[in-house]
């Protein structure tokens, strides 16, 4: 029986998506079979991050419909055999799929894979509802800014009345300079106010944007430093115990200290 | 295990359900227990009123239309009235000294309601965005960044400590009040409560802390 993880944020553009993106493959990679589900009904995305958008024939919809087999729904990634994709439709809306269709379809998920991923949309409807109702855990993406803290944080309030207390926190596009300067909101600030636990803080990056573009997951790219972030989340939530990476590494200049990190003159 | 989240009983005016709504995490946690708790007794409660006694501002209009739905499909009753709870219940509470209270051991986050006839303590903050009522003191070991109103019901003895007090709204029985915006934010607990006509904040122990 495998592990069903939401993540989720409660905002929107906060990096859901690419985490997803970013820690299936990253699982994927560690030799995990992992399925990514797309909870977006309707604004689906995933798919491009993945490189997978022409691949599509069937969607959670049918499978939920019972139009076609779960099997058939599911794309095999490109790069890496054990991971696949389960993508959603994107002419139909977040209140066709019930709650019961979704904790049927992760249940059933949960019994082949052994990570299975869930994309959670933005807001706190529906599609919230969905997305989290056959989650064992929940990864919350945080970005340092008060507006996304406050979702967070009544999105934290919701898995904990759903009884999904099993939570951690996700700290993405933090920029070491500006929270040095005090011109954004540090990790601790962030914890101090959300009061759960850190599985790891992801430095913003421009290479993100590249890789969205191509449909490759950061986490592939060995020189990029949002990617050995990912990497690391993807390994503690093995059970691995991997300490932060020092982000004031950073500070000299992001290429330098990637050369350093690398041995590259 | 008696369980006194929902309570029938039947009295002269007919059957009476009352539901205490705090204990429920949302109406639809509610409605599935109520139905539960109808279907032992499926053929009794068929074509009588029902009197249903519950805080009615917990419940929506469309919740509402859900709920007479189940109740006139599922179990056939013939009527159903609604009456709020808090009609009777609105007497000042008096235990701010000694007194009923209710502990919550976590953080209460944003869009969270506490809503509680005594005096509430909570181990853990308050974040910005959550509302807690009590009719007696409220305090908090942590910080308090929400929305509290002690003393409701109109006990204007009742007060408001926490280890940081910075919150959205403050309110001791009909006295509101809101945190100054640009004063310092001391790092050591207070204590508000009413003096007169308003509020005011001081240290926990005053010779202590100034």
């Amino acid at each position: 029986m495998g592990e069903s993880i939401v993540v989720t944020s409660g905002k929107g553009g906060v990096g859901k998506t690419t985490t997803t993106a970013n820690i299936g493959t990253g699982l994927a990679a560690l030799g995990k079979s992992v399925v990514v589900i797309d909870g977006d009904t309707g604004l689906r995305n995933l798919d491009v991050l993945m490189g997978l958008e022409n691949r599509i024939v069937f969607t959670l919809l049918d499978v939920v419909e019972n139009k076609c087999r779960l099997k058939q729904a599911l794309i095999k990634d490109k790069r890496l055999p054990n991971l696949y994709l389960l993508p959603t439709a994107q002419t139909r809306d977040k209140d066709d799929v019930t709650p019961e269709q979704m904790l049927n379809l992760v249940t059933e998920l949960k019994k082949e894979f052994d990570y299975v991923i869930i994309d959670c949309p933005a807001g706190i409807e529906q599609g919230f509802e969905n997305a989290i109702v056959g989650a064992d855990r929940a990864l919350i993406v945080v970005n340092p800014e008060v507006t996304s803290v406050r979702d967070s944080d009544r999105v934290i309030g919701k898995l904990d009345a759903r009884g999904l207390e099993n939570h951690h926190l996700i700290v993405n596009r933090i920029n070491y300079q500006m929270t040095k300067n005090g011109d954004m909101l540090d990790v601790n600030d962030i914890m101090d106010s959300l009061a759960i636990k850190l599985i790891g803080v992801v430095p913003d990056d421009r290479t993100i944007t590249v890789s969205t573009n191509k449909g490759e997951p950061v986490v592939l790219d060995n020189k990029a430093y949002a990617g050995q972030a990912f990497r690391n989340i993807a390994r503690r939530i093995t059970g691995e115990s991997v300490p932060l990476m020092d982000l004031s590494s950073n500070q000299e200049g992001f290429f330098s200290s990637l050369k350093k990190m690398f041995g590259i003159k | 295990m008696f369980d006194d989240n929902i309570i029938i009983k039947g009295n002269r005016d007919g059957i009476n359900a009352i539901i205490n709504m705090n204990k429920f995490k949302d109406f639809d946690e509610m409605l599935e227990a109520l139905i539960k708790r109808l279907s032992i007794g499926k053929v009794f409660y068929k074509g009588s009123t029902l009197k249903i006694t519950t805080e009615i501002k917990y419940i929506n209009e469309k919740q509402f239309g859900k709920l007479k739905n189940v109740l006139f499909e599922q179990f056939l009753i013939k009527d159903c009235i609604f009456e709020d709870k808090e009609e009777k219940s609105s007497k000042t509470f008096s235990g701010i000294y000694e007194g009923r209270t209710k502990f919550l051991r976590r953080t209460v986050r944003s869009g969270q309601v506490i809503n509680y006839p005594g005096n509430v303590v909570i181990i853990g903050d308050v974040n910005a965005g959550s509302e807690i009522y009590a009719a007696g003191n409220i305090i908090v070991l942590g910080a308090l960044r929400g929305y509290v109103h002690a003393g409701f019901g109109g006990n204007s003895k009742s007060i408001v400590a926490a280890f940081y007090l910075q919150p959205e709204i403050l309110q001791i029985a009909d006295i509101m009040t809101r945190s100054p915006e640009d004063s310092p934010k001391p790092q050591y607990p207070e204590v508000a409560r009413v003096k007169g006509d308003t509020i005011i904040v001081e240290p926990y122990l005053l010779n202590k802390f100034i």
